[in-house]
């Protein structure tokens, strides 16, 4: 494609967010404007800050990818995505997660765990969570929006992986949290205006919504009866309980517990205890603030997600009719499917240079946009949560109001990031997401709920559930779900084999294992180890008005 | 419906938009 018209829309969009991270430079008075700013927002930049936060380059193309080799089923994850990542977080956590953490003057998620527990242990531990899993998520999430413009656009990798993240971290480190969240605002109307045309530009190329859905349902048995490389990619996932693109898989199989525990269930509750998105609560300036972000919020979320997972699959049409050959035969790798699709679809269009470019920028700013805020919390977990905490212990008072351990965290995490793309292996952008958010579920989410709904919550129960949590998510992680352990490799360096268990349970997502094991833990944990303050009762001060 | 035989599938797009409308309705009262 002609990179002259990508490279002047790109320089037009790195101007706007330099100049959007100024001004959040220039109203970033101390730490608690760099860490959470209730002063400059609306539920405008609320809702396009949490949307364009939640759904990344991992949405758009990982599973966009994974779409188009499992089917339309993965609107599923649309829905869980809505219902739990939006309607329950901002009903049943946001309001209490803005008010409870004002009423703590917590200004990061850890903070507000470990002043809820009362207890600098928990606070640390959720940290240290950050700290280790999130990279591995943030780099997914770079590497999706790196793989899309080196396969569109030919751009050289490397230079593409440090222009990225030499942007990123400069908004970052010195606009603070008023400059990620107008970026977030920018980036999502332009990921907004991408998806709708590619979605709309999809359906015009096939012959409208009824003919392209109907062509993808009777592709799958004529793919499946026709041999060749089409027949040998989709024998295998018919045997293993895929029934078509438009059809849901046999319930139990392979083929359903992957999508089904892993993508949606791993993702879609895995969002409620996201600490990137429990700040965005925590900037709310009040209960309808955060009520009337949900409109523009649910909509923007519909059509990003809605749209990807539904062009993904009908790309499968769209090459068998150019090429003869299904996605995942004419692309072999997940990640690059969409990618290649979108280079492809817009080839001979007129001004499709102009299209591209667009989508590119689409990708390119889902991508930024929830780097910049996993980036911004792990500068808060390690120069606010845990260094603070250190500088305490020293004697030294009030720590924690210097910007200058943030942004230096920042900055070390932007190379952390970095090194750990470079590391990553193929087909990993949407398994990586599914394992952080699977994490933190499992490890954080029983007492983050806990801690909301409970007015002297119990720090015995939260010690208990979050070991037990942590615990079975590793083991099942590393030595049961054969999608994680592969590309680990321990159980394979100590046992000879990437499960221990055989059968489907190695297709069941840790998240289904740990999470129900954290929630009993928490339960069992209360009962046996009531607080020395007496048992926690239901809220007063925050039940609604 | 829509060239989508199994309703599996497209209820689930039905219950992407059902959810949607309570999110806007929900949003819009509370919202005042």
């Amino acid at each position: 494609m002609n990179t002259t018209i990508f490279i002047s829309i790109t320089l037009v969009f790195v101007a706007l967010t330099l100049l959007l991270g100024y001004f959040g430079y220039k109203h970033t008075r101390d730490n608690e404007h760099f860490l959470i700013n209730t002063e400059k927002n609306n539920p405008l930049i609320i809702a396009l800050s949490y949307g364009a936060t939640f759904l990344s380059a991992s949405a758009i193309v990982g599973f966009g990818g994974q779409a188009a080799k499992y089917g339309l089923s993965l609107v599923w994850l649309v829905f869980f995505n809505l219902f739990f990542g939006l309607a329950v977080a901002f009903i049943f956590f946001g309001r209490r997660t803005r008010r409870l953490g004002r009423e703590e003057k917590a200004f990061t998620f850890s903070d507000f765990l470990g002043k809820r527990f009362k207890s600098p242990m928990i606070r640390t531990f959720s940290a240290v969570i950050v700290m280790v899993g999130m990279p591995i998520y943030c780099a997914a999430v770079m590497l999706g929006g790196v793989n899309f413009i080196e396969a569109v656009v030919g751009l050289n990798k490397d230079v593409v992986l440090i222009g990225f993240a030499i942007i990123v971290a400069i908004y970052v480190t010195y606009g603070g949290i008023i400059a990620v969240m107008y970026n977030d605002a920018l980036q999502a109307a332009i990921m907004f205006v991408g998806m709708v045309v590619i979605l709309v530009f999809t359906y015009y190329t096939l012959g409208g919504v009824i003919e392209a859905n109907t062509a993808l349902t009777g592709l799958w048995d004529t793919v499946r009866n026709g041999g060749g490389a089409n027949a040998d990619a989709l024998v295998p996932l018919a045997d293993k309980g895929m029934n078509g693109w438009t059809a849901f898989s046999s319930f139990g199989s392979e083929v359903w517990l992957t999508v089904v525990t892993t993508f949606m269930l791993g993702v879609g509750i895995g969002a409620i205890s996201q600490p990137q998105l429990a700040v965005r609560f925590m900037s709310a300036k009040d209960d309808r603030s955060l009520n009337r972000s949900l409109i523009i919020g649910s909509i923007f979320m519909l059509v990003i997600v809605g749209s990807a997972y539904t062009v993904g699959p009908l790309s499968n049409v769209f090459f068998f009719e150019r090429f003869g050959e299904i996605s995942i035969v004419y692309e072999s790798n997940p990640d690059m499917i969409i990618p290649t699709y979108v280079r492809e679809l817009f080839s001979g269009v007129a001004f499709g240079d102009v299209f591209v470019s667009l989508f590119v920028l689409a990708v390119l700013s889902a991508s930024i946009s929830t780097m910049a805020a996993l980036l911004h919390t792990m500068g808060a977990s390690g120069g606010y949560d845990i260094w603070s905490q250190v500088e305490e212990r020293k004697g030294n008072k009030n720590p924690g109001m210097s910007m200058r351990p943030n942004r230096i965290m920042t900055l070390i995490m932007t190379v952390v990031v970095v090194l750990l793309a470079y590391m990553m292996p193929g087909n990993i952008i949407a398994k990586a997401t599914a394992v952080f958010m699977g994490l933190t579920a499992a490890t954080l989410l029983p007492s983050y709920a806990y801690s909301l709904y409970s007015e002297r919550p119990n720090l015995n129960g939260a010690k208990a559930s979050i070991i037990a949590g942590s615990i079975s998510w590793a083991f099942w992680a590393f030595f049961v779900n054969k999608g994680i352990s592969s590309v680990i490799g321990l159980s394979r360096a100590l046992f000879g084999t990437d499960s221990l268990m055989g059968g489907l349970w190695s297709f069941v997502d840790p998240l289904i294992i740990s999470l129900p094991i954290s929630i009993a833990a928490l339960m069992i944990g209360c009962l046996v180890w009531p607080s020395s303050k007496g048992d926690a009762v239901e809220a007063e001060t925050v039940t609604e008005s | 419906m829509l060239g989508i035989e199994d309703p599996w599938v497209w209820g689930g797009y039905v219950a992407c938009f059902v959810t949607v409308a309570f999110c806007c309705i929900y949003g819009w009262i509370k919202g005042k």
